[in-house]
């Protein structure tokens, strides 16, 4: 492989790691490869680089994603998701999953739950209006699946997953709706209700 | 930052003990640092670009590093930067030193029973 080149795929692989330390160091590595290649060969360089990103990348990568807000993130998310196949896996016809699902949802919100406190009490003063529109809007869809589940359950001909999606939507939405009502509701309404209650 | 114990940052990893070594004995750019890592393992740790960085940087955000401007020598190249110790980082440095010198002597103890 020619210098150039391998210049040019270690330039190109640089862009796997997170936009933050790239800006800040992309040109101190491409300074490192330089002088790599002229001390110790483009083979030694290109070997030497591509273990250290194949082992940092992911690193990094997985740094970025578990930082607090995002972690919060993840952890909703995940947490959403456990509780809503908890709540699908009975109509799937796998009665013993439910529980199993709800159990892991409810532990891993009771084992977080002062981080979930602290990012529920968010400063953002418009993050309060935002978590209960979101109610609202949760909620509506759950009124529009439960009329849908009515329409199908009358029809004689409709099939499992036509009576599925329903389901599935409504217990999902009825789940972001109260979700997001409690987040809602705990939201202070500005930034001094929240220096108070620390 | 600088009067905090040093020993809470105990024990280090062993890619930023070895960089605080280096930089121990004079403010090094990346690749210098990098070099002096290789020789004062005797070729056995090989740190990679961005195993550097990415171990600079939290040296850099816990204070025991700093990014240092200085007057440039002939031959250096104006991209890079350089980084040295800080008050905070000298006494990191020494104190996982210390550590790792009483680990060896319990190391020592049991393999050489006799001797001790």
């Amino acid at each position: 492989m020619s210098t150039s080149l391998a210049r040019r795929v270690y330039e190109l692989l640089i862009r796997l790691y997170p936009p933050a330390f790239r800006r800040e160091f992309a040109n101190d590595m491409l300074l490192i490869f330089d002088a790599l290649v002229e001390d110790r060969g483009t083979l030694t360089a290109a070997s030497r680089t591509s273990l250290d990103l194949v082992v940092t990348v992911p690193r990094y990568r997985l740094e970025t994603v578990m930082t607090d807000s995002r972690s919060t993130q993840v952890l909703t998310t995940a947490i959403a998701g456990l509780l809503v196949l908890g709540f699908l896996s009975p109509m799937a016809g796998l009665l013993w999953l439910g529980p199993l699902f709800v159990l892991a949802g409810l532990g891993l919100m009771i084992a977080n739950r002062t981080r979930l406190a602290h990012a529920i009490r968010t400063p953002d003063s418009s993050a309060r209006r935002r978590r209960l529109r979101l109610s609202a809007l949760s909620a509506a869809v759950f009124a529009i699946a439960v009329v849908g589940y009515g329409i199908v359950i009358w029809d004689e001909t409709a099939s499992s997953l036509g009576l599925l999606l329903p389901s599935a939507f409504g217990t999902a939405a009825l789940i972001c709706s109260a979700w997001f009502l409690v987040a809602g509701l705990l939201t202070p309404r500005n930034t001094t209700a929240v220096a108070a209650g620390r | 930052m600088e009067n905090r114990d040093p020993r809470t940052f105990l024990p280090l990893a062993a890619a930023q003990f070895h960089i605080l070594v280096a930089l121990s004995a004079a403010d090094l750019h990346g690749y210098a640092i990098m070099q002096a890592v290789e020789s004062s393992s005797d070729g056995l740790v090989k740190i990679g670009p961005a195993t550097l960085y990415g171990t600079l940087k939290r040296l850099v955000d816990q204070g025991l590093a700093e990014e240092v401007t200085r007057p440039l020598a002939p031959g250096d190249d104006t991209r890079r930067r350089y980084y040295r110790l800080t008050g905070l980082g000298r006494r990191v440095c020494a104190a996982e030193a210390d550590r790792l010198a009483a680990l060896v002597k319990v190391v020592r103890a049991h393999l050489n029973p006799g001797l001790a």
